[in-house]
């Protein structure tokens, strides 16, 4: 004790008087009593110098990096997400809706893209087709009048395959060929042909010679072994 | 309404809320730097430092209710969330600590050379003070940000106790356990005898 004052001791010296003259909640007079210490206490003297040093290489450390600043990418990140929350609420119910309408419209657009593709499915010449016999549309150049027909699929160069429930006459006016059954050609196809009239004798129809060579068309039922069962001449 | 420099954080931070680009921007440049020394000097890494820096204003943005003015300033409130960040990217990465920060552009960091520098001065006190950092980043966690605010920062411990939201005798132990382990770290990379008696305690 010096002074009626009392000395600091190393243990306080070290919590309270390395840092004495920052800290401040000591008083003048403790930074004095620490002043005190550490020049009656040669280890505190010591370990203050020491401190010291430590002190000046933080100091460099602080000054090295004191100039860093944040990177201006980030201010331009966070000023983003700020206008996105402060957005003008009607502007925001707009995006909105144009988004939810964008929405309906691209179901609404599939909905039909599917439905019509089955529509063209069911239509098309390779799809299921209802009734029987079945059949497919081919092109035939006629040679009579040396125009051509429409056709979907080729089967045979010079025939036309007509489907019996699209035929004008109804696919019951066939005159049976000799030695066919007609319950054979349940999945049969109606074929329309272009022949000279004498081929017709062949089939064991009646020809008349003075025409007998003259081009005309047939609709033949083949059967599904693909031998003709019946024949016909269209209107 | 026009914003002055010397507008109260508060007053800034209510106007941000009601959707003030320029308040919030005001607000942004007065604290994101300190923040971003902060966070660099905690983690060592400016990438680290600067994802932090970033959801600490994404967490202001969305939220702004989420600080009470009666329960401190700002600056402490951005502070405690920076360093609820800082320990989550502590967890999340390895032990192992980058003696060496490299900048964006793949130079090292650290000192400026100056003119008066020649190379062979400007390498050993370069290797020093990443000696320094690797010391102060090795120190716990709750010592290590007491060191940043007060001896990197420069600030008062009344400034760190309100910062870290304790009381400054909380701050006064930490800093000198702190400042114990630091010391040690430090004598032994000058190779000098350890002097420090209460490391031990």
């Amino acid at each position: 004790m010096r002074n009626g004052r009392v000395d600091m001791n190393c243990e306080e010296f070290e919590i309270l008087g390395l840092d004495s003259q920052r800290d401040a909640s000591i008083s003048d007079d403790g930074r004095e009593r620490a002043v005190q210490h550490a020049r009656v206490c040669g280890r505190c003297a010591a370990l203050g110098a020491s401190w010291a040093a430590a002190q000046a290489e933080l100091a460099a450390l602080a000054e090295s990096s004191r100039i860093l600043r944040v990177p201006a990418r980030v201010e331009t990140r966070v000023l983003q997400q700020f206008r996105l929350k402060h957005q003008p609420r009607q502007e925001r119910r707009f995006l909105q809706l144009a988004t939810w309408g964008l929405a309906a419209a691209a179901v609404i657009v599939c909905t039909f893209g599917v439905w019509d593709w089955h529509k063209w499915r069911q239509g098309s010449p390779g799809g299921n087709i209802a009734g029987s016999p079945t059949a497919a549309r081919n092109e035939v150049p006629n040679p009579a009048t040396g125009s051509s027909e429409t056709n979907a699929s080729p089967v045979t160069d010079d025939s036309e395959i007509l489907m019996a429930g699209n035929e004008s006459n109804g696919g019951n006016d066939f005159t049976q060929l000799p030695g066919s059954s007609l319950q054979e050609v349940e999945d049969g196809a109606i074929v329309r042909v272009g022949m000279e009239r004498a081929s017709l004798a062949a089939f064991g129809l009646p020809v008349n010679e003075d025409e007998a060579s003259d081009w005309i068309q047939v609709d033949l039922l083949v059967g599904s072994d693909g031998s003709a069962q019946a024949v016909r001449l269209p209107e | 309404m026009k914003i002055r420099q010397n507008d109260q954080d508060e007053e800034l931070l209510k106007r941000s809320a009601k959707g003030d680009e320029e308040a919030f921007t005001v607000l942004y440049r007065r604290h994101a730097d300190v923040l971003y020394r902060f966070a660099f000097r905690m983690t060592g890494s400016s990438w680290g430092a600067e994802e932090i820096v970033q959801d600490v204003f994404m967490t202001l943005v969305r939220e702004p209710g989420k600080y009470d003015t009666e329960r401190g300033t700002l600056p402490a409130f951005l502070f405690g969330i920076t360093r609820n960040k800082i320990m989550k990217y502590n967890e999340r990465l390895p032990r192992e600590i980058s003696l060496v920060e490299r900048q964006e552009d793949g130079s090292g960091g650290g000192l400026t050379l100056r003119d008066s520098f020649t190379p062979a001065m400007w390498a050993e006190q370069r290797e020093r003070l990443e000696k320094v950092r690797a010391a102060v980043m090795e120190l716990p966690i709750e010592f290590r940000e007491t060191v940043v605010l007060c001896e990197l920062e420069e600030m008062t411990y009344d400034q760190a106790a309100r910062m870290l939201d304790c009381p400054i005798g909380t701050i006064r132990s930490r800093l000198h356990r702190g400042r114990a382990l630091l010391l040690a770290k430090l004598e032994m990379l000058r190779d000098a005898p350890r002097r420090w008696s209460s490391v031990a305690r």
